[in-house]
């Protein structure tokens, strides 16, 4: 019963995440953190395996090995999000360079210099 | 004779229409900006030749993305006070724009946008009359503006709305997302009845069935986002 909160709940939370997307100060911390505790857990489970099946019962899986696939399957999860967010940040990085790139070359181009000098500062235009 | 205006056209990969419609929108404006998107084909030099000021994207990034940079490329310049998006495939009317930019200078809106719906000469082809029905219903459900046509490309608005529009979505999503920023923000804003030519061409290449799917999962996301 525990072990269905705790995977429902880790759904949920990459979702919003995902929905969000945003990669904050708050999120990036709790990366690292979850980070941290996955490798300690994965040394824990390979020094002591019964350990897993202990930890499978106190949460109500059968067997240890299940509840690995299982938090195995939240992580990726949770993985996918953060390669999407961060994807996503970095396009729009991307095109905002582009664009500065696009109108500082803009500026500088003969054709639409002369072309600006009649539409933009020419008496005509000013009156 | 509208200094005052700048007309922008994105245009990825379509020289030769693009050209006769930058040619027919200078008769009327004269600071027309064609963003090239990133054309494969010779595109910028085609919006040179028409007489419009060209800005290229060095990589194809979509409509949206073609719009802001033409908004700020235009935005540099103090004695522009009004900003057109206008589609570069023939698709609209110029005189569409100027009966639209009259009503703008009257000085009590903020946005003004084209409607093929508000009783007019154009002719939607069936299947393409329920895709845009659907995301009218869906637009307003989700937005807390109600109008009779959410996907027409001409848009008027004054420098102000130009100034903090600033679209995030780079491709077919941003028409949402500009609807969406006019009701959050509270811009005044009206349609008026434009007619849309649908030629062969602009049939040929129009957002298809199965895009509609890609705006209303971007819509659900940007609200979600808040």
């Amino acid at each position: 019963m525990i072990i269905r909160i705790l995977l429902i709940l880790g759904t949920c939370i990459a979702l919003l995440w995902f929905l969000s997307r945003r990669q904050s100060i708050r999120s990036m911390a709790w990366g690292k953190l979850a980070a941290i505790a996955f490798f300690a857990a994965a040394i824990v489970a390979v020094l002591f395996p019964q350990l897993t099946t202990k930890v499978a019962h106190v949460v109500g899986v059968g067997r240890g090995a299940d509840l690995v696939l299982y938090c195995l399957v939240v992580a990726f999860l949770f993985f996918v999000v953060q390669q999407y967010v961060q994807r996503s940040e970095l396009e729009q990085k991307f095109i905002r360079l582009s664009r500065k790139i696009a109108i500082v070359e803009a500026n500088q181009n003969p054709h639409n210099l002369a072309l600006l000098q009649k539409v933009i500062h020419s008496k005509k235009a000013k009156s | 004779m509208n200094y005052d205006t700048c007309i922008i056209i994105p245009v990825y990969n379509e020289a030769k229409v693009a050209g006769e419609t930058i040619r027919t929108v200078l008769k009327d404006f004269p600071f027309v900006v064609g963003v090239n998107d990133g054309s494969r084909d010779n595109t910028a030099q085609s919006i040179a030749e028409a007489g419009a000021v060209v800005v290229s994207h060095p990589k194809n990034m979509g409509q949206g993305a073609a719009l802001q940079t033409g908004l700020e490329f235009a935005l540099q310049y103090p004695s522009i006070k009004y900003f057109v998006t206008f589609d570069c495939d023939g698709q609209h009317d110029i005189k569409d724009v100027k009966r639209m930019l009259a009503r703008l200078r009257q000085g009590d809106l903020d946005v003004v946008l084209g409607s093929r719906f508000l009783k007019t000469g154009t002719k939607v082809p069936w299947a393409k009359k329920q895709f845009l029905k659907a995301a009218i219903v869906f637009t307003n459900t989700f937005s807390n503006i109600r109008l009779t046509d959410t996907h027409n490309g001409l848009r008027v608005f004054n420098r102000p709305f130009a100034e903090q529009l600033n679209i995030s979505m780079p491709g077919m999503a941003h028409a949402s997302e500009i609807i969406d920023k006019i009701g959050r923000g509270g811009w005044r804003y009206e349609e008026l009845p434009v007619t849309i030519h649908y030629t062969d061409y602009s049939r040929g290449k129009g957002q298809s069935m199965l895009n509609s799917v890609n705006i209303v999962m971007d819509l659900l996301l940007n609200k979600a986002r808040k």
